[in-house]
């Protein structure tokens, strides 16, 4: 990381006018398209009341679910955001590189998001800039659920951008279009996450395997949010150690302020009895 | 030209200019570029500043910056370290026994002899890869990266062909 923090400095300098020129280009490119778009949009937003209903029915309901069942809620999560600097991509390797480092509370392991959901993990992260190994790589392991069926499987990155869909549980079939989000297990990621869907088929190629579009288009991505997030025992044995959560005060952010669907909404640690807390393999 | 304390200095910039553009092409395939699939297969313009100065000057880029250069790009790409720090010194080596020949002949002749070094280089890369990471890698990646690169090359080396003459300008 030392190299790479040696010479983030001059490569934000040179990733600005060309992200500047890009986004002279998306500014040129939607006031063309402002018709169609303003159509699509309309469009929309019919679609989106209509699931609107629906998910505040889904969310009483949830809700009396949730108070039948004890179950605890996650513990508080934070936003901390960052700028791309580099598209440390090559054949072999699938990473990003963001301005953002310990300085401003990231550390290695926390998820990241794009626009529209999960973008991959910090690999690696030095005072001011963090690696970003991407779903798509092929050392990307992430555990997910496959929805509607309530699915657990694993999302393993192939460096071919669209990564595949393993141990999925015997004679399961998941069909092009199932939703995907984190499960949670392992710790690593908050489940809920929104991740991609199942793709028809893997173009020009057999399928062994289901794969899978990811929401987010790396490629494509400018800013991220990197997301801090601790297992209730592991924030209650820290607490006890430091009395507060390490790292990111500076530049924590609150999460329902950006995304109130993405991470539910925290309770207070302290009031959660250990004893219900559930153990990670039970919860799907 | 200056040849006062002032002249000293300009030329002992103008010594840097192979390491500093080799650099900074390093630097600029590590932009976001925006262009989707592209960060994967975009050209590796370090490579044709090496295999450049190393035909022209090789004086000017000495094996410790060629393999600096290398440890740079294995960092920003996050590769494996040392890989193409590795395969940049080969490079260099393969043009030096082969500079006789490469030195003042067309350009054409010196951009169909980069075919060679890019695809051995792009090979050798994804030897080292699939080793590192205990299975064979897909190979069309780095092929693809290796055809742009060498499509690339004609506008590396023109850039690289003003820095050479203001060097040899600069005394």
């Amino acid at each position: 990381m030392f190299l790479t923090e040696l010479t983030t400095p001059a490569l934000d300098l040179m990733s600005r006018p060309v992200q500047a020129l890009r986004s002279g280009v998306v500014e040129v490119d939607n006031y063309l398209n402002a018709l169609s778009e303003n159509e699509r949009l309309r469009e929309e937003v019919r679609r989106l009341r209509n699931w609107q209903v629906a998910a505040l029915n889904l969310e009483q309901e949830n809700s009396r679910l949730k108070g039948l069942l004890k179950t605890a809620d996650l513990p508080g999560a934070h936003f901390i955001s960052g700028r791309v600097i580099g598209d440390a991509t090559s054949p072999f390797v699938d990473t990003l590189l963001i301005n953002t480092g310990a300085r401003q509370g990231v550390r290695e392991g926390m998820a990241v998001v794009g626009e529209g959901g999960l973008l991959g993990r910090i690999i690696s992260s030095g005072t001011d800039a963090s690696r970003i190994l991407l779903l798509t790589d092929l050392n990307s392991k992430v555990p997910v659920i496959v929805e509607p069926g309530g699915y657990r499987a694993v999302l393993s990155g192939n460096n071919d951008g669209l990564p595949q869909l393993v141990y999925l549980p015997n004679k399961v079939r998941v069909n092009p279009g199932d939703r995907l989000v984190t499960s949670g297990h392992g710790g690593m990621f908050p489940p809920g996450i929104p991740v991609g869907t199942v793709s028809a088929a893997k173009p020009g190629g057999q399928v062994t395997s289901p794969v899978v579009r990811p929401f987010v288009d790396s490629g494509n991505t400018t800013f991220v949010r990197i997301l801090g997030y601790e297992l209730p025992l592991m924030q209650e044995e820290e607490g006890a150690q430091n009395g507060a959560i390490a790292g990111g005060q500076a530049g924590r952010v609150d999460i329902a302020a950006i995304d109130p669907q993405l991470v539910p909404r925290p309770k207070p640690v302290q009031s959660m009895p250990q004893a219900e807390v559930l153990p990670f393999s039970s919860v799907r | 030209m200056n040849r006062g304390p002032l002249g000293e200095l300009v030329r002992l910039a103008m010594r840097l200019v192979p390491a500093l553009t080799a650099v900074f092409f390093v630097l600029l395939g590590a932009v976001p570029l925006g262009l989707p699939g592209f960060a994967t297969v975009g050209p590796l313009f370090s490579l044709c500043a090496i295999f450049f100065w190393t035909v022209t000057s090789p004086n000017l880029l000495p094996p410790l910056v060629v393999f600096l250069v290398g440890l740079i790009e294995d960092s920003l790409s996050g590769g494996p370290i040392g890989l193409w720090a590795v395969i940049f010194l080969l490079v260099q080596f393969v043009t030096i026994s082969q500079r006789q020949v490469l030195v003042g002949i067309r350009f054409l002749l010196s951009w169909a002899s980069f075919i060679l070094v890019c695809y051995l280089a792009g090979l050798a890369a994804w030897g080292g890869a699939s080793f590192y990471y205990g299975h064979m890698l897909p190979m069309k990646p780095i092929m693809v990266q290796s055809t742009l690169t060498l499509l690339a090359y004609p506008a590396v080396a023109w850039l690289l062909i003003l820095c050479a003459r203001k060097i040899v300008s600069s005394g």
